[in-house]
């Protein structure tokens, strides 16, 4: 079931949120991540990368990841599963909701000219 | 003066009318009267010398009686008092070159115990009444009293004028009223009188001080207009002065930034605004940021999302109908009458059943995502939130971005801003600068101010001045010709002062030589004095002998000292230039016979144009008679009657044709 789902973060992950939340001034890993998945199942292309080490401290819980929203965003992951061609069962579900997180924060942290919350928000007007 | 006439009526032992006629001719000056002791030769002096003077007269029978007793005692005996006695001289004088006669008639009487007495001067016939109220200064000025006395004298008494200081009293006269030296003097006084008499009215003096006081204001005034515009000149060029520092200043602190840094505070607070307004909407972007807003990126996955839901949904909602319709197609078919042909009952199942099949296919579906029911609901609120979001997104980019622009400005600016350390001492500079400024523009206004009030001052004050003047110029001209008038009279006044101390040297020089040549010309002994000296100052005679010792008058004999002071009088008749007539009574009595002849050769015949001689038998005796006869104009002789003790005046003297009348 979803709301059993924890996620844990790679310590990659871990510094490249550190440093977007000082660019940012957003305070919470759930807020960024919810912008990290939100880019990655933006790009249509299927993520290369298929194991991800979560060697960080970091642990958010579903509900605390997804808020008001979770039926939105789990429905999108179960979307996204058939899309790229796999069952949406639980375990796909929640490796896809890895392996796209890491990848949009991944591409946030891309992004060096990304140096304030007006450059986060005007990334959904390119 | 030439007398005529002497009239006594009643007078002293005159009795009645007694007339005698007193003219001379040239070359006979002399009229003799001859008359024994008492028998009123002394009263003929009085009589001439009362009725010219009066109460002034120094007549020899009054001594210290006073004038009216001694009127009253005048009057003779025999006569009626009441009637009174009268005096009447006759005379002419020369006035401005014309020959007057007057004719002085005193008369008094006694009326009760009073006198009564009365003056009537009769000028070429005609009765002068002003002259006759005013004979006392009148006569004065005929014939001063001072000088009458030195040519009316008595021979008896002259002999004191040769004491040195009764000699000194009646030269220093003579010298002062005969000689003209008084006028001289009486002159400068005069002068003197009409110096201080040039004075302007109260009035033209109220005016001219006025006018003077409005000259000097006048001249106050113009100092004043010079002054303040001196004043208003320097106030300017300290302005300009200070305008030019303070341009100088301002031009400095300009290139060192100053002006950056007076909007530093506006700057600073540019900046604070601005940087305000970019963490607002940076906070609510952050908003956005935190809520649905990634979920924007999605909007694609999500309409794919909401067709797949409703797909699901229509599956769903098909798989549930076919079930109940396959039991209800089968009661409608039984429910169809048995009348129905089987054919179109079959052709009915049929139908039926291809729209069941096209049902079922419907539900049908390719995917099945399993789906929550409420997404669709889910799905647009979300739509809609996002839309709205977006909207805010935009217009808090906007003004985030321009927070930035402006905070950016700001901060460019602010760096420009010099530090204050280094712009302190120009604001200070500056701000002496400008204060500088004030004060001398105050300066100036005040310096303007003064200079036009002085100006006004000045205007009004010379209007004034003008307006004065032409009214006032009738004093101004007055007063220029006073002072004319007193500078000439002080010129004059030292000339006359001159001129008279020169006139006294040159009649006293005159005088000596006179007195001198008179005095060897009586002397016996001519020899005996060589020279004589008055003193200019305290007019005192000095003699010298011929080895020029001084010489004592008090050793000379009583006839050479009545010799000197015959020669005195004659020396003073003729510098007077013999203008007077010389009365001379008793005027041999001590003298020897050689000094009786010098004095009826030498004297009697030149001492003036007209000599009395008042003389006994045994002055002039026969011998002495012969001698002065060619130079006899008239004689008389003074009879008495022992028995009525009065005097009548006869023709002739004694030893002449008529000296039958001698007793």
């Amino acid at each position: 079931m979803p709301s059993e789902i924890t996620i844990r973060l790679s310590q990659t992950a871990k510094d490249q949120l550190g440093w977007l939340k000082r660019n940012t001034g957003l305070t919470q890993w759930n807020e960024l991540c919810r912008w990290g998945l939100a880019l990655s199942l933006h790009d249509p292309s299927t993520p290369l990368v298929r194991d991800i080490t979560t060697d960080s401290n970091v642990e958010i819980s579903w509900k605390t990841f997804a808020g008001p929203y979770g039926d939105v965003y789990l429905s999108l992951l179960k979307q996204r599963c058939a899309k790229d061609g796999e069952e949406p069962t639980d375990a796909a579900v929640s490796k896809t909701l890895l392996i796209h997180l890491h990848r949009g924060i991944g591409y946030l942290a891309g992004r060096q000219d990304l140096r304030s919350i007006q450059d986060l928000i005007a990334i959904t007007t390119e | 003066m030439h007398l005529h006439s002497l009239t006594l009526q009643d007078f002293g032992a005159y009795q009645g009318r007694q007339h005698l006629d007193l003219r001379v001719k040239p070359k006979r000056p002399i009229i003799l009267i001859g008359g024994l002791n008492g028998c009123g030769k002394t009263t003929l002096l009085d009589a001439i010398q009362l009725v010219l003077y009066g109460p002034r007269a120094r007549c020899s029978g009054r001594g210290n009686r006073a004038y009216e007793t001694y009127l009253r005692e005048s009057i003779n005996r025999a006569a009626d008092s009441a009637k009174g006695a009268a005096l009447q001289l006759e005379f002419s004088i020369t006035v401005e070159g014309r020959s007057r006669t007057y004719e002085v008639d005193r008369t008094w009487a006694l009326i009760g115990k009073n006198v009564r007495e009365n003056l009537a001067v009769t000028i070429d016939g005609r009765y002068d009444a002003t002259i006759s109220e005013n004979w006392a200064e009148h006569v004065e000025e005929i014939l001063p009293l001072e000088v009458a006395s030195l040519f009316f004298f008595d021979g008896e008494k002259v002999e004191q004028l040769a004491d040195p200081e009764r000699a000194a009293g009646v030269i220093e006269a003579a010298v002062h009223s005969l000689l003209g030296v008084r006028a001289v003097e009486q002159l400068r006084t005069d002068l003197l009188v009409l110096q201080r008499r040039q004075r302007l009215s109260s009035e033209d003096r109220g005016a001219l001080e006025q006018l003077h006081g409005l000259k000097a204001q006048k001249r106050a005034a113009s100092e004043e207009v010079s002054a303040r515009e001196t004043e208003l000149d320097q106030a300017n060029k300290r302005h300009t002065e200070a305008e030019a520092e303070l341009k100088k200043i301002e031009r400095q602190f300009k290139r060192a930034g100053g002006h950056l840094f007076e909007e530093r505070l506006a700057l600073e607070a540019a900046k604070a605004a601005a940087a305000d307004r970019l963490a607002q909407a940076q906070k609510s972007l952050r908003g956005l940021a935190e809520g649905a807003f990634p979920l924007v990126l999605l909007r694609d996955q999500l309409a794919t999302l909401m067709e797949q839901t409703v797909q699901e949904q229509e599956a769903h909602e098909a798989r549930q109908v076919v079930g109940i319709l396959e039991s209800r197609d089968a009661w409608l078919i039984d429910q169809l009458p048995d009348s129905v042909p089987a054919a179109a009952r079959t052709a009915l199942k049929k139908k039926l059943t291809v729209e069941r099949k096209k049902r079922a296919a419907a539900a049908d579906l390719g995917l099945d995502l399993d789906l929550p029911d409420n997404l669709i609901q889910k799905l647009s609120t979300l739509d809609e939130i996002l839309r709205a979001d977006e909207a805010r997104a935009a217009e808090l980019l906007e003004a985030a971005d321009k927070g930035a622009h402006e905070l950016q400005q700001a901060e460019r600016q602010l760096a420009a801003v010099p530090d204050e350390r280094k712009i302190k001492d120009l604001i200070d500079a500056r701000q002496a600068a400008r204060d500088e400024v004030t004060v001398a523009r105050a300066a100036v206004e005040q310096a303007t101010q003064l200079f036009a009030e002085a100006k006004a001052r000045q205007a009004r004050v010379t209007a004034d001045f003008e307006r004065t003047r032409e009214k006032q110029a009738l004093p101004l001209v007055r007063e220029e010709e006073l002072k004319r008038v007193a500078a000439y009279a002080e010129k004059a006044r030292a000339t006359l002062e001159r001129f008279g101390s020169a006139l006294l040297r040159k009649h006293i020089s005159s005088l000596q030589v006179a007195v001198l040549i008179s005095f060897q010309t009586l002397m016996r002994k001519s020899g005996l004095i060589k020279s004589l000296r008055i003193d200019t100052d305290k007019f005192t005679i000095a003699l010298t002998d011929q080895d020029g010792e001084p010489v004592d008058p008090s050793r000379l004999s009583a006839g050479e000292r009545q010799l000197l002071a015959v020669s005195l009088l004659w020396g003073l008749a003729k510098v007077a230039g013999n203008r007077l007539p010389t009365v001379i009574d008793t005027p041999l009595g001590r003298l020897d016979s050689r000094h009786r002849e010098h004095l009826v050769d030498r004297y009697f015949p030149y001492a003036g144009r007209q000599v009395l001689l008042l003389s006994t038998d045994e002055e002039i005796d026969e011998n002495l008679l012969n001698r002065l006869r060619p130079s006899i104009a008239q004689s008389y002789v003074l009879a008495h009657d022992d028995t009525t003790f009065t005097t009548r005046v006869g023709k002739g003297y004694w030893w002449t044709e008529g000296a039958l009348h001698a007793v």
